[in-house]
């Protein structure tokens, strides 16, 4: 019986339907396609060593996870994941206030409803440009759409952390598009923080609309 | 507008469907009124989206990772298969592999021996050549995994509609997201299941709070039906619908693609969403 060539497990076979999604969010946390190729080749190892310890029938991609940001801290982050340059809680000067209705319209594209294709090309880059803590949180709720009680279990931290890092991420993540947006002539510029949006839309819609016609 | 400090902190927990429902009404309500916070809610879905694919799309594992993944994984189990051997530790006890390799040479043998040529559900095949061609289906098994796996809540593989079009090469035949909007239907997410020794692509969706699984898959290694009633729809298309378990089990076959639906729904609605998967 020995001598016949091994078939995969189940365990095996789950795991691997995973390989994707562990591509992934590996990538966004090294940042380099080789380091997280290694990354997930460690994760998926230790998760079959550990595979005693995974309860069949709960969330296997979330387990995975988890063991993937734990190997990810003990081989490059020993003191923890990266932590925000911006400290205390919405001590950045980001106002919620601060971008137009209308500014906000022409970074999408109405049809496809996501971001304008020239502004999605540098989302990934947008991303990485985050602090490791928000990063991961973002990708973990916004691309791997899992609940607040399972980003908390893998990131190893309260859910109210959690939800503070994930709006300061999506906050700086789409300062930085809008940034870009502005650079491309995508949007005019938004007036002072705090201004009334309806004089900001007036602004936005006339800027908008005569590059949009010079182009 | 003086709610909108409020939203714009309840506004994430919204989007990411955390909210409790008394603040669910309550935002929905400002939404319906406030532009401003409208168009921050659809920059934040935008964003999401653009994310979702850019993220998937810049990492896609390669054939040759995918092969060294497999390799370092199967090592390692033989590594401790060997060390468990040599250590006796844990006489009697299965292991994850023991069943599977059985089930895979099956499939194997099914496949070799699946009749090719026919095709359209209008040709209707008589039990005794179901038999013979597939080597003894037992119908109503393959009905009763159909519900198994559509009454199991384990979680999705995948939940990016795009990328259901990878369970191609598992299936056999194609499989693409089906846009089943019009229904009501909330998607939730697919896997691969075994059926009958054969793989299957499952779609998991919610409708009016009730559960709607989508089975995709190669027609011709197992064909459904032959139990079931047959009902002509609309553009004159065969289906064939059925109760089992308290399930209703909608059928129908195009090109040698078989789709079916288990749902708790009743038969018409099962028919009526069959009918419009292609």
């Amino acid at each position: 019986m020995a001598a016949l060539p091994r078939k995969l497990s189940d365990f095996e076979k789950e795991a691997m339907s995973h390989l994707s999604t562990l591509l992934a969010v590996g990538s966004r946390l090294t940042r380099s396609p080789s380091e997280a190729e290694d990354l997930v080749q460690d994760t998926l190892l230790k998760a079959l060593r550990a595979r005693e310890h995974f309860t069949p029938g709960s969330n296997m991609r979330a387990w995975l996870l988890r063991i993937l940001t734990n190997t990810f801290i003990n081989r490059y982050r020993r003191g923890g994941l990266e932590r925000s340059v911006l400290d205390g809680p919405d001590a950045d000067p980001l106002a919620d206030g601060w971008i137009g209705a209308s500014t906000m319209e022409a970074m999408r594209d109405p049809e496809s409803r996501a971001m304008r294709a020239l502004l999605e090309k540098e989302i990934v880059a947008a991303l990485d440009e985050l602090p490791e803590e928000f990063r991961l949180a973002v990708v973990l709720s916004d691309v791997e759409e899992l609940s607040y009680k399972e980003i908390s279990e893998i990131m190893g931290c309260p859910i109210g952390t959690v939800m503070s890092r994930l709006h300061r991420g999506r906050r700086l993540l789409k300062r930085r598009l809008y940034d870009h947006a502005r650079s491309l002539g995508i949007v005019g510029p938004e007036e002072a923080v705090g201004a009334a949006p309806e004089r900001d839309s007036v602004v936005d819609i006339a800027s908008y609309r005569k590059k949009a016609g010079n182009s | 507008m003086s709610g909108c400090r409020k939203v714009v902190t309840l506004l994430d927990a919204y989007a990411d469907g955390e909210l409790e429902p008394e603040h669910v009404l309550e935002i929905e309500g400002h939404l319906a009124d406030c532009h401003g916070c409208s168009a921050r809610l659809q920059l934040e879905h935008a964003t999401r989206k653009s994310l979702r694919r850019q993220v998937y799309a810049q990492a896609q594992p390669s054939a040759a990772f995918s092969e060294r993944i497999l390799a370092s994984l199967q090592a390692e189990a033989e590594r401790e298969a060997v060390a468990e051997l040599d250590g006796a530790r844990r006489g009697g006890m299965l292991t994850w592999g023991s069943i599977v390799p059985l089930a895979a040479a099956a499939a194997i043998a099914l496949l070799w021996s699946a009749k090719t040529g026919k095709s359209e559900a209008s040709v209707h095949r008589a039990p005794t050549q179901v038999a013979a061609s597939t080597g003894a289906v037992n119908f109503d098994q393959v009905l009763d995994e159909l519900i198994d796996r559509h009454i199991d809540r384990s979680s999705p593989e995948v939940t990016e509609p795009s990328l259901l079009d990878g369970m191609e090469p598992q299936v056999g035949v194609p499989v693409h997201f089906p846009s089943l909007a019009q229904y009501g239907a909330r998607w939730q997410g697919g896997k691969v299941v075994p059926i009958h020794n054969q793989r299957a692509a499952s779609l998991r969706f919610l409708v009016d709070g009730h559960r709607m699984t989508v089975y995709v898959y190669n027609s011709e290694r197992f064909p459904v039906a032959t139990s079931l009633k047959r009902r002509v729809v609309r553009n004159e298309q065969s289906v064939y619908t059925g109760w089992k378990r308290g399930y209703s089990i909608a059928t129908t076959d195009r090109h040698g693609v078989g789709y079916a639906v288990a749902t708790d729904l009743g038969e018409e609605e099962g028919a009526e969403i069959v009918a419009s998967l292609h």
